[in-house]
């Protein structure tokens, strides 16, 4: 039954996204997403200014009555770890949405394991991190002592929040990909989810240099 | 007979869409190696001995980079409609303007916290 009433695509043309056919050809849900990716740039790119803004007007960072250098209190091996940890997890989100248009739920299912992976074990050194910065016996970094540990944990906490909520919709679709209920129209939904996660690793591209690397030079 | 239902869900995917995703496959791992080149370039230029504005420029461009690799290949913008693209761009340009605007505005080492610090380390030392 389901073959017989199948629309036909011709070799030349692209297959159609499921859903409901739009005016302008892209699906609700991936035009919906880039519009809200496109304002939560500017909520980033709020948080970002205000850090860069305040590093600006106070270079120092003083800590117990002690200028404390940030590269005291950075650990950029740990740093560029978890950057590489994020730029993998984009890598197996990318496969993920790839092995999704390809049908193979199984790969796909595969791929979405090891974004979760990854973006598990980011969560985790920020955790690590944070603990670390807090619990420093020489100078410890909280949200309330500086104005630099204020603005550093609200944006990287706020980043932090967005993969865990990332983690979360992730996990969500791992569970429903083994539900009956889990078929080729999901497909669409996968590739607006991987939108929402590369868009989390942009941040962090942008956080690795402007907040971490900066302090060194 | 009723088909079952995991196979009635997901029929093959078309001969064209296999192609592009297979050579899709190939350019993934090609941006994902030039984003961790990127980043060792990033960490090894702060130990070279540039000037700060150098550096910065260099950061900065790198960074720009590594984001146009990410949202061009792996957010397929370089595959779906300009319009997508017009509508994130947008919000990157009244982002980054207000970023801008904002650092300029404030003047450097102007804040009481930041000329209290030197008298603070005097007293304690």
């Amino acid at each position: 039954m389901s073959e017989a009433t199948a629309p036909s695509i011709r070799p030349d043309e692209p297959e159609p996204h499921h859903g409901a056919a739009t005016n302008t050809g892209i699906p609700n849900k991936k035009l919906a997403m880039w519009a809200f990716l496109a304002s939560d740039c500017m909520f980033f790119g709020t948080l970002i200014s205000t850090h860069l803004i305040y590093r600006r007007v106070n270079p120092d960072i003083v800590i117990d009555g002690n200028i404390v250098p940030a590269t005291t209190i950075f650990d950029i091996e740990l740093t560029s770890a978890s950057t590489f940890i994020l730029l993998m997890s984009s890598l197996t989100m990318a496969l993920t949405v790839s092995a999704m248009h390809k049908h193979n739920v199984k790969a796909a299912r595969n791929f979405l394991l090891g974004t979760i992976f990854f973006g598990g074990l980011f969560i985790g050194a920020q955790i690590f991190e944070f603990h670390h910065f807090v619990h420093n016996e020489a100078h410890p970094l909280t949200l309330t002592n500086t104005i630099f540990g204020s603005t550093f944990y609200v944006l990287t906490g706020t980043h932090g929040v967005h993969v865990l909520l990332g983690i979360i919709w992730l996990i969500s679709w791992y569970v429903f990909s083994f539900s009956p209920k889990f078929a080729e129209e999901h497909a669409i939904d996968i590739e607006v989810t991987g939108l929402y996660w590369h868009f989390v690793d942009i941040i962090w591209i942008l956080i690795f240099p402007l907040v971490y690397i900066i302090e060194y030079i | 007979m009723p088909e079952s239902p995991a196979k009635a869900k997901f029929s093959p995917a078309s001969e064209a869409t296999l192609k592009g995703e297979s050579t899709r496959f190939f350019t993934f791992f090609n941006v994902i190696l030039t984003l961790i080149g990127l980043t060792f370039i990033e960490l090894i230029m702060i130990v070279l001995p540039f000037h700060q504005y150098v550096l910065l420029a260099g950061l900065l461009i790198l960074s720009v980079i590594k984001f146009i690799l990410v949202i061009w290949y792996f957010m397929h913008l370089r595959w779906d409609q300009l319009l997508l693209s017009a509508l994130f761009i947008l919000g990157l340009i009244l982002a980054t303007g207000t970023a801008i605007v904002l650092y300029f505005l404030f003047p450097a080492g102007e804040s009481a916290a930041n000329s209290e610090a030197p008298t603070v380390q005097q007293a304690t030392h």
